[in-house]
């Protein structure tokens, strides 16, 4: 911001000017963040001393905004100046100065201190890796975060638990970046056995996630649902973990073709997800929510294709969800086609084979719904099926044990023979329907109750008054209970 | 206790002429089998750090040994053998092909374990394992076959599961097409009974790939009623019951539910 009023005051100014004024600014901007930097050390050694980890938490959610504005300079200046003379502070060092040659002070370079917190330390050693990432410095940043989860692991503080979740996090994000994540699967692994013995609940479910997105990223399906099936998902984490958990048992139960199981968790985890922002997360998840909609038999709402963070990634989807609408084989074919790279970047190629039996399914009802007598041949004619009349009747026979259509068969003749409408007030639709809705209301009205809380802050004295008031509705509902059941005995006497 | 390599190579090449051979003596080739198999916990394992010349010598005879193995097993039509077998094979597969090179037989035995988690409908599992198989293998015609099949299946053309027999791409996937045949045909009766209001025995037959005889005695097992030469089966209109169980406690569940709003 501030180079840009610079920038407009002294157009006509030379160029030289120009770049002084906005080195300026990047002086002012440095020396910010370098203090913010200060501050947030501060903040972790007081979380320390008062055994408070919502300091530390603090300090994690200001990390994100100080991100952008890291720069080797301000990393040496605050290693330098916290850090004690030691090993472990030369090595760091040395990632951040091999940089671009830019003169630093070394007269900053000798420390005040001669002893360091292993939060403070933990902390700016991720804030050198989150850097060493944004750099591109794969291996650097695998090395770095290696030896930083070898700092932490040992050691049992409470006050560590925060960081540590934020740690395995970007350790193995830089070792994806490397691309040999699955060396880190036993690491992870004991990570999690230790965290869940500190019941360091934050640190469980990152590193559950982490794995199975590890076991995920190589496919393998089976090892990842293993792991689910023996873990619990700690209940005391944040949502944005327990969204991604979601998504990842969506799709397990997608590969293992439960499909209705899959299409909750997905469309919890799209719940759960941050409203306004992971809008990458929403995307992927809506790309597999509308595949295993589609082969749940269902058709997804068109405002899902609308949405405008969904719009442009989403539109191969749509594609597909048009071609298996109107049950149309060729143009499925083509749509796979022309988009399977894509598809299968977003691994969902094998999920969208799968749909072939779907798109004959939908022609079918169609089909069977227009007409009252076909011969197999149109049948296929009509679907574009690539196959012989006899290999439809068999389709079609299985679609009509499925309860997909409502028809009969005439082999010798060879036709297909469609049942007139059935009356869906004559069977028990109707009724599973409205109890179905009916066991809703009633779970909202039960959760709302049971999310009702008592302020905590009300006067013990104001309080006895509520329970009092609680407990004369209380007895009015006995007494009305009690009655409703004299009524009931008095009828069944009759 | 290291691995004794030479005694058990030539074990191995033994039992591979034996089984190869299509020899009868089961007795020796057990024990021969035995023998390897205590071989396999003695071989060493290649490592990050540790896999040199000996090392791979040994794992990739151990692969072998395991193939020829798994193999066998599916001759002697002993699943479950086949099974351990595969369970031992699948780090081979794909834990160490960074010290060894890939097996010719690889996707023949893979493509196999895929049939036999069909012909035990065991689709999950399939789609499992059916994930870790790279894009540039789908092609491969013995991975091709069962993912054929599985479309076949899933699609409702069992007809051509039956037909398929002539395409398998070895014979060891004959084991497994009879295995599926049989309840690909009680998936062809369960259609049949839907769809059909009657059908002709000549016609049956034909659905079905039965001699007369066989097909009789299935008309029996499954309780059909046949008139002339014609299978009538039951139009599925039976008599709606009303669930008074269900709709008791439904209603049940509700008063209890009001009386706690109100």
């Amino acid at each position: 911001m501030a180079t840009k009023e610079v920038e407009m005051i002294d157009v006509p100014s030379s160029a030289a000017e120009l770049k002084n004024s906005e080195s300026g600014s990047k002086e002012v901007s440095s020396a910010l963040t370098l203090s913010d930097l200060k501050k947030n050390v501060q903040l972790i050694e007081k979380g320390v001393d008062t055994k408070e980890s919502r300091f530390i938490t603090r300090v994690l959610r200001q990390t994100t905004a100080i991100r952008k504005k890291l720069n080797a300079k301000i990393l040496y200046q605050i290693i330098a100046t916290t850090f004690p003379e030691s090993s472990r502070k030369a090595s760091l060092l040395s990632y951040v100065k091999g940089n671009d040659g830019m003169d630093i002070d070394s007269s900053a370079g000798a420390s005040s201190k001669d002893h360091i917190l292993p939060e403070v330390e933990a902390y700016l050693q991720l804030l050198v890796v989150i850097f060493l990432i944004d750099q591109k410095k794969y291996v650097e940043a695998t090395q770095c975060s290696t030896s930083l989860v070898e700092l932490i692991q040992p050691n049992n503080r409470v006050t560590l638990n925060p960081l540590s979740s934020k740690i395995y996090f970007y350790y193995s994000l830089s070792f994806q970046h490397a691309q040999n994540i699955e060396h880190i699967r036993p690491l992870l692994l004991t990570a999690l056995r230790t965290a869940t013995l500190r019941h360091n609940d934050e640190g469980q479910a990152t590193i559950l996630n982490l794995l199975l997105r590890n076991y995920l990223e190589y496919n393998l399906v089976e090892q990842a649902e293993k792991l689910v099936s023996n873990t619990t998902f700690p209940e005391q984490s944040s949502s944005n973990q327990y969204a991604r958990y979601l998504y990842y048992i969506g799709r397990i139960k997608a590969i293992q073709l439960e499909y209705s199981e899959s299409y909750n968790y997905l469309n919890q985890a799209i719940r759960k997800a941050p409203q306004n922002s992971a809008s990458g997360f929403k995307r992927t998840v809506n790309k597999l929510l509308c595949i295993v909609q589609l082969l749940m038999g269902e058709i997804p709402e068109r405002n899902v294709f609308s949405q405008k963070i969904l719009k442009t990634a989403m539109k191969p989807y749509f594609h597909l969800t048009q071609t298996v609408r109107v049950g149309d084989l060729t143009s499925f074919h083509q749509v796979v086609e022309k988009y399977s790279s894509l598809f299968k970047s977003d691994k969902t190629f094998t999920l969208i084979q799968r749909l072939r039996s779907n798109v004959i399914k939908t022609g079918l009802k169609k089909i069977t719904s227009a007409y009252s007598r076909i011969s197999f041949a149109d049948v296929c004619k009509k679907l574009k099926f690539d196959g012989t009349p006899e290999d439809m009747m068999f389709i079609v026979s299985k679609a009509i044990k499925d309860g997909v259509i409502e028809a009969t068969i005439n082999r010798s003749e060879g036709y297909l023979q469609s049942k007139e409408n059935i009356d869906q007030y004559s069977t028990q639709e109707p009724l599973a329907a409205f109890s179905n809705r009916i066991d809703i209301c009633l779970k909202i009205h039960n959760d709302s109750l049971k999310a009702m809380r008592f302020h905590p802050d009300i006067s013990k004295a104001e309080t006895e008054k509520i329970a009092e008031v609680a407990k004369s509705i209380k007895q009015e509902m006995e007494r009305a209970a009690e009655e409703s059941s004299e009524n009931g005995g008095d009828e069944s006497d009759y | 206790m290291p691995l004794d390599f030479s005694s058990t190579e030539s074990n191995f090449t033994q039992f591979k002429k034996l089984v190869e051979g299509g020899s009868t003596d089961t007795k020796k080739i057990n024990e021969l089998l035995v023998l390897l198999k205590i071989a396999i916990i003695q071989a060493s394992i290649p490592t990050e750090k540790d896999h040199n010349q000996q090392i791979v010598k040994e794992t990739l005879l151990v692969r072998e040994i395991l193939e020829c193995g798994a193999l066998y097993s599916i001759k002697q039509k002993d699943i479950k053998a086949f099974d351990r077998f595969y369970a031992q094979l699948t780090p081979y597969y794909y834990d160490f092909q960074k010290y060894i090179q890939p097996s010719p037989l690889q996707y023949n035995i893979i493509g196999l374990h895929l049939m036999k988690l069909l012909a035990t409908h065991n689709t999950p599992r399939f789609h499992a394992e059916l994930e870790i198989i790279p894009d540039s293998m789908l092609d491969n015609p013995f991975i091709k076959y069962p993912l054929l099949v599985e479309k076949s299946i899933t699609e409702g053309s069992y007809q051509k599961v039956l037909s398929s027999r002539s395409q398998v791409p070895s014979e060891h996937y004959l084991v497994f097409i009879d295995l599926l045949s049989d309840s690909m045909k009680e998936d062809i009766a369960n259609c049949s009974e839907k769809s059909f209001k009657y059908l002709s025995l000549n016609e049956a037959q034909q659905l079905l790939q039965f001699n007369p005889q066989q097909l009789n005695d299935f008309i029996v097992k499954r309780g059909w009623k046949v008139q002339g030469d014609k299978i009538i089966f039951q139009s599925g209109s039976s008599s709606v019951e009303i669930p008074s169980q269900q709709l008791i406690a439904q209603t049940l569940h509700y008063a209890k539910e009001l009386e706690r709003i109100v």
